[in-house]
């Protein structure tokens, strides 16, 4: 993987910039590393410019919702005009999407299903990283999802899947710690071994957030505290060498500003106590190579 | 291979229930989705062993899309109750559902009228209200930056675009509402843009037409050049024809068109 400088392997903790957060935000900013803005919200200049001002003085990295990367078939180019042109005018450090389909051709299916997981959708995907990241001059991140069935036709398995195209595309991951809490809960396998699969020296980023018991299936409602096991594998990956930067994504439901600041608080506590090497810094340089025009 | 028949075909599933049914009872529809016989079998046996899984997604979308429409008509949507928002998103949700789903379509079809809102004609009259308070000021074209060749291209309504016709003026209807809506209100038929930006999770921008450009944006078909369409609803008229060109390459600008280039 293209190097990063040291300082983007440990960002810290950072909330999910969300426009309900903007009074807890301004308020709190203090105990907030850096941001992440959803890419999709800032294809317009004005709420650029106002996320832009709200999150000011820390860093960004921007997370993309609708690239629909393992749908057969190139990447809308229009869609790709959009995250180069957000993500250097953020200046953010990386941008991230899901290894998922939002929509095929006609059908816009507006939530993220998973792909099939065989060995063209491998090689398309792949190539379609390589291609952002050429566009962008930064480095992606590809996100697992949450699941509640898998389409036929796999040839691998979701974590050799992601450990593959981390190689073949030479991109981080996003590794959604509830998403993994979920899916192990709901398909019934341990989240531990699953990790254990995966490149977690890539893991440049983790997703915290919460869930809820929808009759028997947990769902990642993204409206509800963390739970203990998110924590514990936050743990785990950060003891291995990954999780560099944590986010906390909290989308409905938002709490007291207290609640969701003692959540990146405990966030830190096990940032801090699982690191190894690298000690934690709140002096971030922010430093990275431009990308050329 | 993941082919690109597959995945539609799994796209259908998810948000068709009908298909689901008739793939269970009636396997034989599985050949209307241009399958081999190989995935057709997998799909079938996909659709069987996951009957539930799918039908909570299916509700799980359809709860986002309530909630999406929520955020385009708030005032209606708390007004009319959860019950009563839950069932109109539902029927707009079936209606659509083995067709090109988007939330411009749905919110077209809220504005054209389902059935079941015709019977809450105070209701329609509110969501044109609303519908105008998240226009004014919407639609002001970007700074033009002139098309390169600005006459040989072929204008096209994005797919992420709809034209959809009210019985009242928003105008007229602001101005009832201020003064208390106890006057009766003319029928007065406006046609509205909807729209939402490519690639966007944004809810949709409704903006108010003047029925000239309603006919320019309608006649726009990827067939005809910007030019002749300017030419013909000018009607001989210069300074209209350049308008007329000029909104089109707004229009191109926000999203609304696409087009053909002509070689
Ligand atoms: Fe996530």
């Amino acid at each position: 993987m293209k190097a990063l400088p040291p300082n983007l392997m440990n960002l810290g903790v950072g909330l999910g910039f969300r426009e309900q957060l903007r009074p807890m935000i301004a308020t709190h900013d203090g105990e907030i590393d850096f941001y992440e803005l959803i890419g999709d919200t800032l294809f317009d200049d004005f709420t650029l410019e106002e996320t832009l001002r709200a999150t000011a003085g820390r860093p960004v990295v921007c997370h993309f919702l609708a690239a629909s990367l393992a749908t057969a078939g190139p990447l809308d180019p229009e869609y790709l005009e959009g995250i180069k042109r957000v993500s250097r005018t953020t200046g953010c450090l990386w941008v991230s999407d899901h290894l998922a389909i939002t929509s095929v051709f006609d059908h816009d299916i507006g939530h993220l299903t998973p792909p099939i997981l065989d060995n063209s959708t491998l090689n398309m995907v792949a190539d379609k990283i390589k291609r952002i990241q050429d566009v962008t001059g930064r480095i992606f991140l590809i996100e697992n999802i949450s699941y509640l069935f898998m389409p036929p036709g796999a040839e691998m398995s979701e974590a050799d899947f992601l450990q593959r195209l981390c190689t073949m595309a030479d991109c981080g991951l996003l590794l959604d710690l509830n998403n993994l809490h979920v899916n192990a809960s709901n398909h019934d396998f341990n989240p531990y071994e699953f990790l254990m699969t995966l490149p977690l020296d890539r893991v440049l980023q983790v997703h915290i957030a919460g869930s809820a018991w929808s009759e028997d299936l947990l769902i990642d409602t993204h409206a509800d505290p963390v739970p203990a096991s998110v924590f514990e594998l936050l743990g785990t990956v950060r003891a291995r060498g990954g999780a560099g930067a944590v986010l906390l994504e909290r989308d409905r439901n938002f709490p007291p500003d207290e609640e969701l600041i003692s959540e990146l608080r405990k966030a830190r506590e096990v940032w801090k106590s699982h690191a190894i090497g690298e000690h934690y810094s709140r002096d971030i340089d922010l430093v990275y190579p431009p990308a050329d025009n | 291979m993941a082919s690109q028949a597959m995945q539609k075909a799994l796209a259908r599933i998810y948000l068709d229930a009908d298909l689901r049914e008739k793939i269970v009872a009636h396997p034989s529809v599985l050949n209307d989705l241009r399958l081999g016989q190989a995935d057709a079998e997998q799909l079938r046996a996909f659709v069987l062993a996951n009957r539930r899984a799918l039908d909570r997604f299916a509700e799980m979308i359809g709860r986002k899309r309530a909630l999406r429409l929520a955020s385009v008509f708030p005032i209606s949507s708390r007004l009319l109750g959860a019950d009563t928002w839950a069932s109109v998103c539902k029927t707009a949700l079936s209606t659509s559902a083995s067709r090109t789903i988007d939330e411009v379509t749905l919110c077209a079809q809220v504005m054209n009228g389902l059935d079941n809102w015709r019977d809450l004609p105070p209701f329609r009259d509110l969501v044109t209200l609303e519908a105008l308070k998240a226009t004014v000021a919407r639609l002001v074209a970007p700074e033009q930056q002139m098309f390169n060749s600005s006459e040989n291209w072929r204008p096209k309504l994005n797919r992420s675009a709809r034209i959809a016709r009210l019985d009242f003026s928003p105008t007229a209807i602001s101005a009832w509402a201020s003064a208390g809506g106890v006057d009766h209100l003319d029928r007065e038929p406006t046609p509205v843009l909807l729209h939402k930006r490519s690639g966007t999770y944004q809810t949709v921008q409704i903006a108010t037409l003047r029925p000239l450009l309603a006919e320019v944006l309608m006649a726009c078909d990827g067939h005809r050049m910007a030019n002749e369409i300017a030419l013909d609803y000018s009607r001989g008229r210069d300074e209209l024809a350049s308008g007329i060109r000029e909104a089109l390459q707004g229009y191109l600008e926000l999203g609304v068109l696409s087009f053909e280039q002509e070689m």
